[in-house]
């Protein structure tokens, strides 16, 4: 069996799905696909990428000058969104395993 | 804007200093939270050792930096003790044997010339290839009560002894009986007793004891040993010498493991076995070298040795290999290694 994405990693790579972005737009992106529950440090989005970089995840798509600043953007790979597929799918499974046991729960029906 | 320059100082030196500083500043934001600060310094740090999937390479630094934080805070504490005030000498000595012995005839000599003792007095040389001898420990004065003993009660000797110094201002520690121990288990009659007192960076060891020979019957032997007790300003450059010498021991494993990332497997093989078998050899020594840091930090009785004793005596010869096998490892990393990229060709 798999094991469990980290929520930060899952974060990013569906936050890279959509299209490539550089980090402060993994930062925002992040933020906003989670309504705000997920606020990523840079520290701990840099330390993933390089992590999710080597491990063939996420790629650098780009780099482009924008006000004088370079900016790299960084991709998800074919294996990112296999990885991230199969993560999504894990989570499904589990959130439907306790939907399921939440709807078993003795007198559930009444209050519901 | 200055305060993420200086933080971001904790990564390595590169092109991801200035990405991170523009996505940390992007949002408008000029200066770094609490959280930020530690968020940046940790990853920071980790991002200096390379090899950002591997778990083993954090293992390795954190032993490394103990290793490295403990032999720097010997070197720094083994420097700092030369401005320490010296044994007690003349008026001072008679006075400490006074309180220590009361009237009793004594005899005191000073065990090691100069901050040591080592009944071999080895050379430079010496010390650096084979070590010091295992009684090796910090110079001392040793009292010695009359050679036919004392007569009369050591125990109720030893409770005047201690209301004398109390009174003499000593800090007087528990009076600890010495019993006979059998090999069987059984615990025999008491035959002496065992006295710590502190006073103005000076700890005093007194000992009586009815089982030496040459003692009249009856009588008991009273013998004392005067060290000196690590000033709090020298445990604090112990602590300053430890913490530095950790820092640096890390950046350097970080150099060397950048260095040999990309290396062949054989190159990288014989970077990292030798540094490991180091460890092994080396950490052991490191952990004593803490517990008797810290024990020192509370009991002055242990005070007669520094607390790197073991690395310089039963532990020098796995020092002098673990040193040799992290030569072994700095070599390959300097002469096989190659410095890595400052930035990543983009992947088309």
């Amino acid at each position: 069996m798999a094991k469990a994405m980290r929520e930060p990693t899952f974060w990013i790579l569906t936050a890279l799905a959509s299209e490539a972005r550089h980090g402060y737009g993994v930062i925002q992106e992040v933020a906003r696909l989670s309504d705000g529950e997920m606020t990523l440090q840079a520290g701990t989005l840099y330390a993933a990428l390089d992590r999710l970089d080597a491990e063939g995840l996420v790629g650098v798509d780009r780099d482009e000058v924008v006000g004088g600043r370079n900016r790299r953007y960084y991709r998800l790979t074919d294996d990112g969104a296999a990885a991230l597929d199969a993560e999504t799918e894990r989570l499904r499974r589990t959130a439907l395993t306790a939907t399921r046991q939440l709807a078993a729960r003795p007198g559930r029906e009444r209050t519901a | 804007v200055n305060s993420y320059r200086v933080v971001l100082r904790a990564y390595p030196k590169g092109p991801r200093r200035e990405e991170l500083f523009d996505t940390l500043t992007e949002g408008g934001r000029d200066r770094p939270t609490g959280r930020e600060w530690g968020n940046l310094v940790r990853h920071g740090w980790r991002a200096r050792l390379g090899r950002p999937r591997s778990r083993g390479v954090v293992v390795i630094a954190v032993l490394v930096a103990f290793t490295t934080g403990y032999l720097t805070a010997a070197l720094a504490t083994r420097i700092g003790w030369e401005a320490a005030p010296d044994l007690p000498q003349g008026a001072a000595l008679t006075a400490i044997g006074a309180d220590v012995l009361g009237g009793v005839p004594h005899d005191a000599s000073r065990n090691g010339d100069g901050m040591f003792q080592d009944i071999e007095e080895p050379s430079l040389g010496h010390i650096l290839l084979v070590g010091h001898d295992e009684d090796f420990g910090f110079s001392q004065v040793d009292f010695y009560g009359p050679r036919a003993g004392v007569p009369g009660d050591f125990r109720a000797w030893t409770a005047q002894a201690a209301s004398r110094l109390a009174a003499a201002g000593w800090d007087v520690g528990r009076i600890t009986p010495m019993d006979e121990h059998f090999i069987d288990g059984r615990v025999g009659d008491q035959y002496g007793t065992r006295l710590d007192v502190t006073k103005d960076g000076l700890a005093v060891h007194l000992e009586t004891s009815t089982t030496v020979s040459d003692i009249s019957p009856g009588n008991f032997d009273v013998t004392a040993d005067v060290t000196r007790v690590p000033p709090w300003w020298l445990i604090t450059i112990g602590l300053i010498g430890w913490l530095g010498g950790a820092a640096a021991g890390w950046l350097i494993t970080g150099w060397v493991s950048r260095r040999t990332e990309r290396a062949s497997a054989a190159v990288r093989s014989l970077t990292r076995e030798p540094v490991v078998v180091a460890l092994v050899l080396a950490t052991p020594l490191s952990l004593l070298g803490l517990l008797l840091f810290g024990w020192q930090l509370f009991d002055a009785s242990v005070s007669g040795v520094p607390f790197w004793v073991y690395t310089m005596t039963y532990g020098h010869g796995l020092t002098l290999v673990a040193g040799a096998l992290g030569l072994v490892s700095l070599l390959m990393a300097a002469f096989a290694g190659r410095a890595v990229p400052e930035r990543v060709e983009v992947r088309s």
